[in-house]
């Protein structure tokens, strides 16, 4: 099926701090950013949206999210190992995903890059520069890069 | 009576002198004397009975004041000059004894037995080999002598003189033979106690190695489990900072107007408090890896290093108008990230803590073991294979008394609106110097200016890093 290109696309947040989501929907609106902002709370919610299965079967046949703002420290199953299995899977790994974290840790961005993660970001401390951070993501991955065609 | 007793044991006994050896000797000697007044006294009355006409008495009287006289060379301290004296006389009687008896009599064979038995006893093994060697060579020599140098011959003497000489002779030899017995066992018991003590001193050794182990072992862990404390409270401790800084900083510019004055100066107070939370945050976060996350000692030149961290500190240079002036300085063993956190801090310190008005001068300076640095007034001079390192700077000062205090976390001399800062800066930089095995102190005077004393070993011994 081929999907209206006008949709807005999705962007899928994975995050399991309430004050973190608040912030970067705030944050999203402030940019004035047309597209709509998904969120799920950790490793496992984030692979049962992708697979649609669970609570998220309504979402078949709608399109996968165009980018995936991954936490790495949640509970039950962590942004990391999420991370591994969707660069795993044929038809997920096409998704750029962006890890937001708060952690510096050298090995974490090492080993997330290793398991083929797009980009690394360190989550901003001021509202402005998450603000910034948003637009600035936005227009990298949604109006200079080429995303992959539009999947279900 | 009582007098004469005391006297006649103190004589007896044999003098004591600081070498075990002497006193050993002395002991031998002194017993060998007096065994020869014993002997003498038997012979000389034995004498008189069987054969007057030797006159005894006069070869007594004469023994006795040869002994007498050595028993005094001895306890003046010449011990082994009285020994020699001693195996001397003994070997010139026996020597007569051979030729007032003639060659063939075995009387010479125990005297000169006697005497180099004596003489390896008190004056060493050498001395009894030279003694027999030189009976040896005067009895056999005897043999050639014209009959007429030998004054009696056999016939001459009576049997019974011969036979009491040959009596004491033996006497003599058998005392010596016990001393020199009794003697040799002493020796192997002392040395069987002396190993019983040296394994027991090993084992106690051991149990005092083993102790330190465990307790090293102890001390480790309660550091690793500190540092993963501090570290993880750092960490922990981070992210609602993190909130409370972003939301406050979301209240002020969403709805900052909406608030009263007083409402807005809540806020910015707020603010504040919590940017100088995080930096305390971050410096105790240093502080606490200044153990936990190091690298292996390597060879750091001090010049380069310090002048990284000049440029580091380039904008703060430029701002305060600061020149620093660096000396010749060494290559020491060391951590390259910890030694530039080390003098970024006390350069870092130098620059802020200058007098007002006046631009800070800051002159670090090398010292080599045996020189006393210059500055500061010490007195001290550097221990030998350590390097002295001098920061002097003219900035404000503090008061001595405080010379310890500053080096304690969250410290301060000063409140936070007079100086910024946290009070982690110095406890981090002794902490650094204390890894490296060294010392860092603090003189000061208030007005003038401050310098910063340390020492650092030239090598690091592995095993020192924890």
């Amino acid at each position: 099926m081929i999907e209206n290109s006008r949709t807005p696309i999705i962007i899928l947040m994975a995050d399991d701090d309430p004050d973190d989501r608040m912030l970067a929907k705030e944050a999203l609106e402030e940019a004035r950013l047309a597209n709509t902002l998904h969120f799920v709370e950790d490793g496992e919610q984030l692979m049962a949206y992708l697979y649609r299965s669970g609570p998220y079967v309504e979402l078949r046949n709608t399109p996968f999210p165009g980018l995936i703002l991954l936490d790495l420290n949640m509970p039950r199953k962590d942004g990391r190992e999420a991370l591994q299995e969707i660069k795993a899977d044929p038809l997920l790994r096409r998704i750029p995903v962006v890890v937001l974290t708060t952690s510096k840790a050298e090995e974490d961005i090492l080993r997330t890059y290793d398991l083929g993660v797009n980009s690394f970001i360190i989550k901003p401390v001021t509202f402005e520069s998450l603000v910034d951070t948003m637009k600035t993501l936005a227009k990298y991955w949604f109006e200079i890069v080429q995303l992959p065609p539009d999947q279900h | 009576m009582k007098q004469m007793w005391i006297w006649l044991k103190r004589g007896l006994a044999p003098p004591t002198f600081e070498e075990e050896e002497t006193t050993r000797v002395a002991a031998l000697l002194n017993t060998t004397l007096w065994a020869v007044i014993g002997l003498t006294l038997i012979v000389s009355l034995s004498l008189q009975i069987a054969a007057p006409e030797l006159r005894p008495g006069r070869v007594g009287l004469t023994i006795f004041a040869l002994v007498g006289g050595l028993q005094l060379l001895m306890r003046r301290g010449q011990v082994k000059l009285a020994s020699f004296f001693f195996c001397l006389a003994l070997w010139g009687l026996s020597s007569v004894d051979v030729l007032v008896l003639g060659g063939e009599t075995t009387v010479a064979g125990t005297a000169y037995s006697l005497v180099t038995l004596l003489a390896g006893l008190l004056l060493g093994g050498r001395a009894g080999i030279g003694f027999a060697g030189v009976s040896v060579l005067f009895w056999l020599g005897t043999l050639y002598f014209p009959a007429d140098v030998v004054i009696f011959g056999e016939q001459g003497l009576p049997e019974a003189f011969v036979r009491i000489l040959q009596s004491t002779h033996l006497m003599f030899l058998a005392i010596l033979l016990h001393l020199a017995i009794s003697s040799m066992n002493r020796a192997l018991a002392r040395a069987h106690r002396n190993e019983l003590d040296l394994q027991a001193e090993v084992a106690e050794r051991k149990r005092t190695e083993l102790i330190m182990e465990r307790y090293a072992a102890r001390l480790a862990r309660s550091n690793r489990e500190l540092e993963d404390f501090a570290y993880v409270a750092s960490h922990d401790l981070q992210e609602p900072l993190r909130k409370i800084q972003t939301f406050g900083d979301r209240l002020q510019s969403k709805y900052g107007e909406l608030l009263p004055e007083q409402g807005q100066n809540y806020v910015a107070r707020m603010q504040q408090a919590a940017a100088r939370m995080r930096t305390l945050i971050e410096g105790l976060l240093a502080y606490s890896r200044v153990t936990s996350q190091t690298q292996p000692f390597q060879p750091v030149d001090l010049a380069q290093t310090i002048r990284n961290v000049l440029s580091d500190l380039e904008i703060r240079l430029d701002q305060v108008k600061g020149r620093v002036t660096i000396g010749t300085l060494p290559s020491l063993e060391g951590d390259p990230i910890q030694m530039r956190q080390l003098f970024q801090n006390l350069i870092g310190n130098a620059l802020k803590f200058h007098r007002p008005e006046v631009s800070p001068e800051i002159k670090i300076e090398a010292w080599e073991p045996g020189q006393v640095p210059s500055v500061a007034g010490l007195s001290e001079p550097v221990p030998a294979e350590h390097w002295q390192i001098t920061i002097a700077d003219n900035g404000i000062g503090f008061d001595e008394k405080y010379s310890e205090q500053i080096f304690q976390v969250f410290q301060r001399l000063h409140n936070r609106t007079e100086y910024e800062g946290t009070g982690v800066g110095l406890a981090t930089c002794r902490k650094i110097v204390e890894r490296h095995g060294g010392t860092i102190i603090a003189r000061s005077t208030p007005g003038v200016g401050t310098t910063f004393i340390l020492t650092f070993p030239q090598k690091q011994t592995t095993g020192d890093e924890i």
